[in-house]
């Protein structure tokens, strides 16, 4: 069926003219009739994208790179005229009055929304078990997590919901369930995709990121929404390119033993020294390095973090659009008052500066290891996809599980999850790290790899 | 490390500062992760940070400026901007007061 395409195949059928936007939406569509009860993606659904997709006469050109392509959509995007929640209750009738910037340059682009994919509340959590409207499942077993925040998104990929989705990542919130979803799932560098118009969380951290079937999707999805955004102050006038190169020769990766945690499972370290073997024969040459402890970066992420959600969550007022504040849910009240808390007058150096301190030496870490390789590989996530009801009781669950991801997002790189293998049939995740504004390597090497191996091709088995 | 920072006046003070209202179980449950929390946390005072530099913006961007104009395309109706509220007199919002008393 159509839905299962690629976007680049869905492309090229379209230009060929073999295939049509409405073949590819009602593919969609009739995936998600069948299948939504049981996943739990969709907050809601665009009613008109049928519509849209009929009114869809021309084929996708230079200008309009993604017309008549169905996507799915992180719910913390606004979308002008349909209802945008950040999976809680207190936006349960936001209709936002404009789109985000992500959003603005899809539909100019061409591609049709489909819907609003779950999320944890507020992309509070590594799970979506902290959404209001229930957890997304995992497509490859229905009794586990999808991971999070951008659950929703991952998990409508990998069960052919869609063509592409859009996710968020403050640290792992695309990585994390691109990883347990067998997807792919690009972190691209701070400021260099626009945050207007994104419900905010860790403002200096937050970064929109495309969650595809395959490298080839990511780059394009990323070519069409990364760039300078007057609305964004902190985005790159720095120009988005891409990379054709057909080897890795002169490509220096960089392994970390410290990535390889204490009770990690043999099979996800064997899967990262297997990558290894593959970008050696790619022609990259690898080496171990030295690099800091990632648990000193849980301590940084969860202070900047809770902070910064303390000041940005301050506006809901329930005045202007939303409710009040009763109608926050439990993760969100813990986030926002503890956030207050180490910006608060007498703890504020203790905590938060202690913490953007600390967030320097990674930073400069980081830059070290980068004199010397062009890329850093590790495990996405320390495991495979738990059981659902795991986070209940564990208020550092996202934390902990996220702790790959919050050193380089910490330090704003780039970053991206590609499937390396299985561990009791279920996807595990190899991340490419790069260094600031880096994505052109870390997607060429990433893409190579994929064309490399066969993993993208496993898909879950619903039924 | 076995002072705990939280008791259940600071607790309540935090809900205070954040404009939220805990309930009593609330209090007790938060009081306990928060301790937690700040538990991992304080494994950062072991670190020196003594010589190093503060971080607030991780590509290096310092003072970026635009002209000062109006962006008419960004500009709500007032019905727009009205859209979403649920307490509306007369084409403003309506707010809690924020003085009491004479």
């Amino acid at each position: 069926m159509e839905n299962s395409l690629t976007l680049k195949k869905s492309l090229l059928l379209l230009k060929k003219g073999e295939i049509s936007s409405v073949d590819l939406v009602d593919a969609c569509l009739k995936q998600i009739e069948k299948f939504d009860k049981k996943v739990n993606v969709f907050v809601t659904l665009n009613k008109n994208a049928l519509k849209e997709a009929k009114g869809v006469k021309n084929k996708p050109t230079k200008n309009k790179p993604l017309l008549g392509i169905p996507f799915a959509i992180k719910d913390n995007f606004l979308t002008k005229g349909l209802r945008t929640t950040a999976s809680s209750r207190l936006l349960d009738d936001y209709i936002p009055q404009y789109d985000s910037t992500v959003v603005k340059k899809l539909k100019d682009a061409g591609a049709i929304i489909l819907g609003k994919a779950n999320m944890d509340a507020w992309a509070h959590g590594s799970s979506t078990e902290t959404s209001d409207y229930g957890s997304t499942k995992n497509p490859w077993d229905v009794t586990r997590l999808p991971g999070g925040s951008s659950g929703g998104s991952a998990a409508a990929v990998s069960a052919d919901m869609c063509t592409f989705a859009i996710g968020s990542e403050t640290a792992g919130s695309v990585r994390g369930p691109s990883s347990w979803c067998g997807i792919t799932g690009l972190k691209p560098t701070y400021g260099r995709v626009s945050r207007y118009g994104v419900i905010a969380m860790g403002s200096s951290l937050d970064c929109p990121g495309p969650m595809t079937k395959s490298v080839e999707d990511a780059q394009i999805v990323y070519k069409v929404i990364a760039g300078k955004d007057p609305m964004d102050a902190t985005t790159s006038t720095k120009p988005v390119g891409e990379s054709k190169k057909a080897s890795l020769k002169g490509i220096r990766i960089a392994i970390a033993r410290e990535y390889f945690m204490k009770g990690m499972d043999k099979l996800v370290v064997d899967s990262i020294l297997e990558a290894a073997k593959n970008f050696e024969k790619l022609g990259a040459k690898v080496d171990y390095v030295e690099i800091m402890e990632p648990r000193h970066a849980v301590g940084v992420y969860t202070v900047v973090q809770r902070s910064e959600v303390s000041s940005n969550l301050a506006r809901y007022d329930g005045i202007r659009f939303g409710k009040d504040r009763t109608h926050f849910g439990e993760e969100a009240k813990r986030r926002i008052s503890l956030g207050a808390f180490t910006l608060s007058s007498g703890y504020q150096d203790r905590y938060y500066k202690k913490a953007q301190r600390v967030r320097t030496l990674f930073i400069e870490d980081f830059k070290r290891i980068f004199k010397n390789f062009d890329l850093i590989i590790a495990p996405s996530m320390p495991g495979t996809a738990p059981k659902l009801g795991v986070t209940k009781d564990a208020a550092m669950f996202g934390e902990m599980a996220d702790i790959l991801n919050e050193p380089s997002s910490i330090a704003g790189l780039p970053g991206i999850s590609v499937p390396c293998g299985f561990m009791d049939s279920l996807p595990l995740g190899l991340n490419i790290i790069g260094p600031q504004f880096g994505e052109e390597k870390v997607l060429l090497a990433a893409k190579l790899y994929q064309n490399e191996t066969n993993w993208k091709h496993v898909k879950p088995n619903l039924k | 490390m076995t002072r705990k920072v939280f008791d259940d006046k600071k607790v309540k003070l935090v809900a205070k500062l954040s404009g939220l209202k805990f309930s009593k179980s609330e209090i007790s449950e938060f009081k306990t992760q928060f301790n937690e929390t700040l538990q991992v946390v304080e494994k950062l005072s072991k670190i020196d940070t003594t010589k190093v530099k503060i971080t607030f913006q991780v590509t290096g961007l310092t003072n970026v400026f635009r002209r000062d104009i109006v962006e008419k395309e960004r500009i709500f109706s007032q019905k727009e901007a009205l859209s979403n509220s649920k307490n509306i007199h007369e084409g403003y919002f309506v707010v809690k007061g924020v003085l009491s008393g004479e």
